[in-house]
């Protein structure tokens, strides 16, 4: 799901951790 | 600290697997907030598959997955060979009124449905093995009489479960949790047969005894009575997952570009 910041949380169903990915990191994926 | 302790009985031909999972169970409840019967279920779940990856010498990864019409709709559960667990319900918050005995309807909020054991191995070799999948009908939904079944049809080994889960209501929410595995190896004679099974209905249930501080030990005694047995190992067991910063990356990085955010 994309954040307002524009950045995504990614939730792992297991043991409901939750990590924030940021823009930057986003971005840098699709560079 | 919750372990897992393996022995042996009667030559050999008796294996007893026993742990005492109170802090695993009661991280699970905490980190997926699940109704007491649900708490319950995933318990015994996670305690089960512990026990029964014990017994496997060459695996990596075992997966027990119960696929189910009951509204918690299914609950998995991973354990890997070095004792951590991890595990999850669709519906957390399912929840039924106490079953006739004044117990957690664990049986109800399962329902019908299938019980996979998915056993993977290879990975540190590098090797990318088929994995051993296994499956049978849910039978009980008690989830120990299931470990049971799925032992005596897709593994042909006799066996006795016992998994249990007893809520406070203060927090860590667990009073006790733990298992009981025993298994009849080839060799194992009718008169200990008997014996065990004779044990093991006359016993306290397990979670009175590890809720009055017993351990993986007293477990054992309580399956085994009178009979001598052999501790071949004794260790730790955790809740413990492998997810990362890192694996967040990659999961997100392989939804594509097309999914990406412009």
């Amino acid at each position: 799901m994309i954040a307002d910041d524009k950045g995504a949380v990614i939730n792992c169903g297991f043991c409901n951790e939750t990590y924030s990915i940021t823009e930057n990191e986003l971005r840098a994926m699709i560079a | 600290m919750d372990k897992l302790i393996h022995a042996t009985a009667a030559g050999g031909s008796v294996r007893v697997l026993a742990a005492v999972t109170n802090g695993l169970t009661a991280e699970a409840i905490r980190r997926h907030q699940t109704s007491p019967t649900v708490s319950a279920a995933l318990g015994r779940m996670l305690t089960g598959t512990l026990l029964l990856g014990a017994t496997f010498k060459d695996f990596d990864r075992l997966t027990v997955k119960i696929e189910c019409s009951g509204p918690v709709g299914g609950i998995t559960a991973e354990a890997t060979s070095e004792g951590t667990v991890r595990g999850y319900v669709k519906n957390p918050i399912a929840e039924l009124p106490a079953n006739s005995h004044g117990k957690f309807d664990v049986k109800g909020i399962i329902g019908e449905g299938t019980f996979f054991v998915i056993r993977e191995s290879g990975f540190d070799l590098g090797l990318h093995r088929e994995p051993y999948v296994g499956s049978v009908p849910i039978v009980s939904g008690e989830i120990a009489e299931d470990f049971t079944f799925y032992l005596a049809k897709s593994e042909q080994i006799p066996s006795a479960v016992m998994l249990g889960v007893l809520l406070q209501k203060e927090e860590p929410f667990v009073a006790a949790s733990g298992g009981i595995m025993v298994q009849m190896l080839p060799g194992a004679n009718e008169h200990i047969i008997t014996m065990i099974e004779d044990t093991v209905m006359q016993a306290p249930h397990l979670t009175s005894v590890i809720r009055d501080g017993g351990g993986g030990e007293d477990l054992i005694k309580l399956a085994l009575g009178i009979i001598d047995y052999e501790i071949l190992e004794e260790h730790d067991v955790a809740f413990k997952c492998n997810c990362s910063h890192e694996k967040a990356l990659t999961m997100t990085e392989a939804l594509g570009r097309r999914r990406s955010p412009r």
